[in-house]
């Protein structure tokens, strides 16, 4: 019987089963949950030291969701959808870690995702604007590598996105355009992650799902794109802008880009004209695909309202249409904690 | 390993003085890493040349004349140097050299195939390459020779992190000193076989002949070997075995795809192997493809500095 005042961990019948368990007191964590990773199977017991099933897993399972009443969609030459709903159900929160896509057509689609209480406003939020699907997902394959092979490649998004199902977060709203103006285009557009059954599970297991979801509050996954449609002319040169809002800061993961032909590329912030590369680098060694992104070794941290340039200058000698997205993390400030760090006490070490 | 975005610290009263719960517990709270803001990603680039145009060596396998790329870091921060990509229009070899600490980084030049990567699969090195720029510039320079047969544009960037500690509040910029100020005892390096020749070439393993090659560090450095790449132009066989102890690593030979990778995705040892200096480790070959095969292993690790 296990005792409800606590972590079921201290089953004496998982205690049991434990003893039988290959190497059971090495290597074994008591943490039942690792941010950013997946949940432990076998973790040791806090009180008992034995090494015993970890409860938390019993009530989390992968799981992908889809577009509502249809997972493909037709879409029009150069259609724009109406808003389509992304429905979990209610039986537990969802967790999203990867998105996939299959388009009929090349040139892909445009992706937005609002959440349906904030509609009337018309701000997505996951991404500032509309972003090329390829660079936030995979399924177009790239390079050598096909597309019947893309599920292999998933497109992890910085950070996972929480969808909690009793707040009423349960439906994520999404709206497509296709990208190719002369034919129809079927698409399917899939999330992945895995759902936490918080009200299958015994409440101490409930509990402490709950309070795993509270400590990601702050932080989420967030796509830039340039403020502006980016089309160079042949051999011709832009400066788009990517500004960053002021509700959070945020920190820059990977960068992907899709675009018509080769470019060259010099990031600049805006506002202290500090240079991200002295001289263009081609788009190859700058940016990569929502397949195999561009990851950055340090991700790079900006404070709200910061704003970089993108100097693009197009190497292909044709029109050449530019998706560039910024891979990034929002992290939501308490104000009281920015007084926190006092001069004299900067705690940054890694 | 990057900086946290999040730090965890003590909160403090209204005139500086830790806080602490009723059992004298510290009462703690996030709060965004100051240190974090001055820390950027960066594409290092020879800031007098965005590509260098390589004259036409004389055949395929053949090394042209040499060319230059001066990496140069300016004075706004250090560069901790994490990765190579490139592009070009063939294959080449590479030298790197940085005359602030008097090191090469391989022992003989490297076939490009196996040590520059792209956006989308980053060469990365073994460990990265830290820059200290002190009060002046630091500089990286590399010599590069065509060896496609065909004049050849190379685009070459190094990616890594800027850290601008000179524009930083003090003590953040004191912290970051204490983390980076000291001088380094391992660093990144390439190892290619003794019987490559010292501009890069080797000699071809003939049609289903077999060759040798000697894996040796040299005597100044132990070498940790992380990763094993190649460039070929055939399939081949190969056991790798140690001269001092005559032990095999594997006990039948193995095909070369399932032993060594490219830049892009490289084979990574499941645990570090520990070259010591002055040791060697001989890659005996076997080709399957039946005709002349160019063979360039290059073992990728670090080096581990002796200081008395």
């Amino acid at each position: 019987m296990v005792d409800q005042t606590r972590l079921p961990y201290a089953d004496p019948a998982n205690w049991a089963r434990a003893r039988n368990t290959p190497g059971a007191r090495r290597d074994f964590s008591t943490h039942d949950y690792i941010p950013g990773q997946a949940i432990p199977t076998w973790i040791k017991d806090p009180e008992s030291g034995l090494i015993v099933v970890n409860e938390l897993k019993k009530y989390v399972k992968p799981f992908w969701l889809t577009t509502e009443d249809s997972e493909v969609i037709t879409l029009q030459a150069g259609e724009v959808t109406d808003f389509i709903p992304m429905t979990v159900d209610g039986k537990g929160h969802f967790e999203i870690f990867d998105a996939f896509f299959k388009s009929q057509r090349s040139e892909g689609f445009t992706v937005e995702l609002f959440d349906p209480g904030n509609l009337g406003r018309e701000r997505p939020i996951l991404m500032n604007r509309e972003v090329h699907v390829a660079t936030i997902a995979s399924g177009g394959g790239t390079g050598s590598f096909g597309a019947a092979t893309a599920a292999g490649r998933p497109f992890r998004w910085p950070q996972s996105f929480f969808m909690n199902v009793v707040s009423g977060t349960g439906t994520l709203m999404a709206r497509f355009r296709n990208l190719n103006t002369t034919q129809t285009n079927q698409i399917r557009f899939v999330l992945a992650g895995r759902r936490w059954y918080h009200l299958k599970a015994p409440w101490p297991i409930a509990n402490r799902m709950e309070e795993i979801f509270q400590e990601q509050a702050r932080t989420f996954p967030y796509f830039f794109t340039t403020d502006q449609h980016v089309e160079l002319d042949a051999d011709g040169s832009l400066s788009p802008i990517m500004r960053f809002g002021d509700d959070a800061y945020v920190e820059w993961c990977k960068g992907m880009a899709v675009s018509d032909g080769a470019f060259q590329v010099r990031i600049v912030e805006t506002a202290t004209q500090k240079r991200l590369m002295e001289l263009p680098v081609h788009s190859s060694l700058a940016f990569g695909t929502g397949e195999f992104p561009m990851l950055n070794w340090e991700e790079s941290l900006f404070e709200p309202n910061y704003q970089l340039t993108f100097e693009l200058d197009d190497l292909s000698s044709d029109t050449n249409v530019v998706w560039l997205t910024l891979g990034c993390r929002k992290i939501k400030v308490d104000p009281k904690e920015l007084e926190l760090i006092r001069p004299g006490t900067s705690p940054g070490r890694p | 390993m990057s900086f946290a975005s999040f730090v965890r610290v003590q909160k403090r009263d209204k005139i500086g003085n830790p806080v602490f719960d009723g059992q004298g517990n510290p009462i703690e709270g996030l709060a965004i890493n100051p240190i974090k803001p001055h820390v950027r990603s960066y594409w290092l680039a020879d800031p007098n040349q965005v590509s260098v145009v390589l004259p036409a060596s004389a055949g395929a396998n053949q090394v042209g004349a040499v060319r230059e790329l001066n990496f140069l870091i300016d004075s706004q921060g250090h560069f901790d140097w994490a990765s190579i990509v490139g592009i070009s229009t063939g294959a080449f070899v590479i030298e790197f050299f940085d005359p602030g600490s008097q090191r090469r980084l391989q022992n003989r030049p490297i076939n490009s195939d196996t040590i520059v990567g792209n956006a989308q699969r980053q060469f990365r090195l073994p460990e990265p390459y830290f820059f200290n720029i002190g009060d002046a510039q630091r500089q990286l320079k590399c010599y590069l020779r065509d060896l496609s047969g065909a004049e050849n544009t190379v685009r070459l960037n190094l990616v890594g992190r800027r850290i601008y500690h000179k524009e930083a509040p003090p003590d953040v910029a004191l912290d970051l000193e204490r983390m980076f100020g000291f001088g380094s005892r391992t660093y990144s390096y390439f190892l290619t076989p003794n019987e490559t020749r010292m501009e890069g070439t080797v000699t071809p393993v003939t049609g289903n002949g077999t060759r040798s090659f000697t894996f040796e560090s040299d005597a100044s450095a132990d070498t940790e070997i992380q990763k094993l790449m190649m460039s070929a132009t055939g399939a081949f066989t190969f056991t790798l075995r140690e001269r001092a102890t005559n032990r095999l690593l594997m006990p039948n030979p193995v095909h070369s795809q399932n032993g060594w990778g490219d830049a892009e995705f490289p084979f990574i040892f499941p645990d570090t192997y520990l070259l010591e200096r002055q040791k060697q480790v001989i890659m005996d070959v076997v080709d399957l493809s039946g005709s002349t095969n160019y063979i360039y292993p290059v073992m990728a690790g670090r080096r581990l500095q002796l200081i008395p």
